[in-house]
């Protein structure tokens, strides 16, 4: 099977996912937009990796947003709403356009040197690992910066992918994207005492 | 038998069993610091690869372990570095109980230690990125345990680590293509600049720092100091090793101007702070910046290791030290919340100085050989990068000295009551038996 038709579309849905990611106060919309950037970044890296070990990303990426949706789900007191103010969410939407152009013009850099990258590939991972490091620097939120960073990590898979087909790495990281979904969760917890018995 | 069974897979194993029975938390941190310590002698007299004769049994230790298609290996060479980490897991998890750290302390630092070591042992390389972004992974209930809200340290700390894992996984694939004789700018700079921003996050090179005072600022000292202490430790050794392999990288003098400007941006920022906790924050950075200084230069690890030892003590006295304190100034350690402390408890005030004098490299305490012998190493080399250097244990010194000046100060209130439990009298115990080490550790090395 090939995703040779789907990649534009992925890196469409793996943008306008970051994009939800960057500028949403809204944790449900959040964790279906990390849901949903799963499918583009498993269309982008099945075009490097057979597609068994590609289907690993998208299941790992769903535990990841599952973890921290139940996370969110049990806390005995929900965060109050943030009101959106307009004037953020058009400065995130226009630093995001600006971090595309950043990924556009580094994407030929990128496929001189990562020969068997695709333009898509090279895109999308360049999107999401810029407009990921971007989250990092707006917020000091827990559930943020778990956010952040998956989606760092979502965009850096994309383009190791193209290096790296070891089923070891693919599971080590795939390890790694839901120990950071589960350090997310714990940080997200709030203060439990322990009682000695 | 093997060596990374013994060092990684048991200590592993035993995290893992010490987290189920965290119910007795004291008993398993004794359990765990006793085998800490076992692991350390072991580390430091076991004859790897060699034949062990332990009465009617004879057996080889070998060096390597296979595990799912990859090598774990411990030579004999690295049988120091394994040495001085099972000694400052040792040496830490002993303090833990009168540190009062949380009943996770005990479990992770094991667990966390017994990762890190396998990140040094796994072959090929770009595995060991994996394996400390899992040790990172497993720090942040280290360091932000359940009876506690995460600070904004523990989210810079996993944020800047996290970040290094992609840096180093891309040097190792660059690097593997890159032939051994290789001149060629253009086919290194890559290479050098994606191993370059690795190491800068891994082992919280300026400006990538700022984690560290946050985290020695906000959480437990105790806590923070180990991992802060173990991180840099564990990938230093890394960066020895790709030093050893491609030599030419000290040609290019990064990593002693990146040594550099962390002892001198730690060394300023030690002289203005007014907290405790980020003071040591800071020490911990000169002391990274000094690791680095002494690995830049051929002739500089001998220098290296025999820095590691009085670090591991007056860290660890100073951050129990803290941790004593920080119980009695509901966790506050700000200049103005420890002022005249020293009055009332003079063994942690003795604790919290004799710490930084010692880090700074203070003459007669146990740092000062070693930070001599730097000192005239890189005076052979630039006399301007020693100088720089001194000023920054300089700075730290001007710390210590104005904690001096507010630790004696007349307390505002001295009606704070001292609590004279068991584990306080341990506490002062080990902290005055730290403080005669580093005296007894520093004149002895002198003679020597």
């Amino acid at each position: 099977m090939t995703f040779d038709t789907f990649t534009l579309p992925a890196v469409i849905l793996v943008a306008v996912t970051a994009i939800i990611l960057l500028s949403s106060y809204d944790w449900r919309l959040s964790l279906s937009a990390l849901g949903a950037m799963y499918v583009g970044v498993f269309v982008l890296v099945a075009l490097s990796w057979p597609l068994e070990m590609a289907v690993v990303k998208l299941a790992a990426g769903w535990i990841s947003a599952s973890v921290l949706g139940i996370s969110l789900i049990n806390r005995p007191l929900a965060a109050p709403r943030r009101r959106y103010i307009v004037s953020e969410i058009v400065f995130r939407i226009s630093a995001s356009g600006l971090m595309g152009l950043v990924a556009v013009s580094l994407t030929p850099k990128v496929l001189a040197a990562l020969t068997n990258a695709t333009y898509e590939q090279a895109l999308g991972g360049l999107l999401l690992l810029g407009l990921g490091i971007l989250h990092l620097g707006f917020t000091a939120d827990p559930l943020r910066v778990a956010l952040g960073l998956l989606t760092v990590l979502a965009g850096f898979e994309i383009l190791y992918a193209v290096i790296e087909s070891s089923a070891l790495v693919a599971g080590f990281l795939a390890a790694i994207n839901m120990g950071m979904a589960l350090t997310g969760a714990y940080l997200l917890l709030p203060p439990v005492v322990e009682r000695e018995e | 038998m093997n060596a990374p069974l013994i060092w990684i897979l048991f200590p592993a194993f035993l995290a893992a069993a010490g987290f189920f029975l965290r119910r007795w938390h004291r008993v398993v941190t004794i359990v765990l610091a006793l085998a800490a310590l076992l692991l350390a002698a072991a580390a430091r007299f076991a004859p790897i690869g060699e034949v062990v004769i332990f009465g009617p049994w004879a057996f080889t230790l070998s060096e390597r372990l296979v595990f799912a298609g990859r090598q774990f290996v411990i030579s004999a060479g690295e049988q120091e570095m394994l040495t001085s980490v099972y000694l400052l897991l040792g040496f830490f998890l002993v303090g833990a109980l009168p540190a009062e750290v949380s009943d996770w302390f005990a479990t992770l630092s094991m667990g966390m230690t017994a990762v890190l070591v396998a990140s040094l042992a796994v072959e090929p390389f770009l595995y060991a990125a994996l394996f400390i972004e899992v040790a990172v992974l497993l720090g942040v209930p280290l360091l932000s345990p359940p009876e506690e809200l995460a600070g904004r340290g523990v989210l810079r700390y996993l944020t800047f680590l996290s970040l290094g894992m992609p840096f180093m996984l891309f040097a190792g694939w660059q690097i593997s293509n890159i032939a051994a004789n290789t001149t060629d700018p253009a086919v290194l700079l890559p290479a050098l600049a994606f191993l370059g921003f690795g190491f800068a996050f891994l082992l919280a090179i300026f400006p990538f720092n700022s984690w560290i005072p946050m985290l020695s600022e906000h959480e437990h000292p105790y806590a923070a100091a180990y991992v802060i202490l173990l991180l840099p430790m564990i990938v230093i050794s890394l960066l020895l090793r790709f030093i050893n392999a491609y030599v030419w990288l000290l040609d290019l003098e990064i990593v002693q101007i990146a040594g550099l400007l962390m002892t001198i941006t730690g060394g300023l920022w030690a002289t203005f702070q007014r907290n405790l906790g980020r003071l040591l924050g800071f020490a911990l950075i000169i002391e990274i910046g000094s690791s680095l200084l002494a690995i830049s230069s051929p002739a500089g690890i001998p220098i290296y290791t025999a820095m590691l030892a009085p670090r591991i003590l007056a860290v660890g006295v100073w951050a129990l030290s803290l941790a004593r304190l920080r119980k009695v100034t509901d966790g506050n350690l700000s200049f103005r919340a420890v002022k005249g402390i020293g009055r009332i408890y003079p063994v942690s005030a003795l604790g919290v100085l004799v710490g930084i004098f010692s880090l700074a490299g203070f003459p007669f305490l146990a740092s000062f050989p070693a930070r001599l012998m730097l000192l005239g190493q890189l005076a052979q080399i630039s006399f301007s990068t020693a100088a720089w250097t001194l000023l920054g244990s300089a700075g730290l010194i001007v710390g210590g000295l104005r904690t001096l000046t507010v630790l004696v100060m007349e307390p505002d209130d001295r009606s704070t009551p001292e609590n004279r439990g068991g584990m306080v009298w341990f506490a002062q115990g080990l902290i005055a038996a730290g403080v005669l080490g580093l005296v007894v550790l520093g004149m002895l090395l002198l003679v020597l």
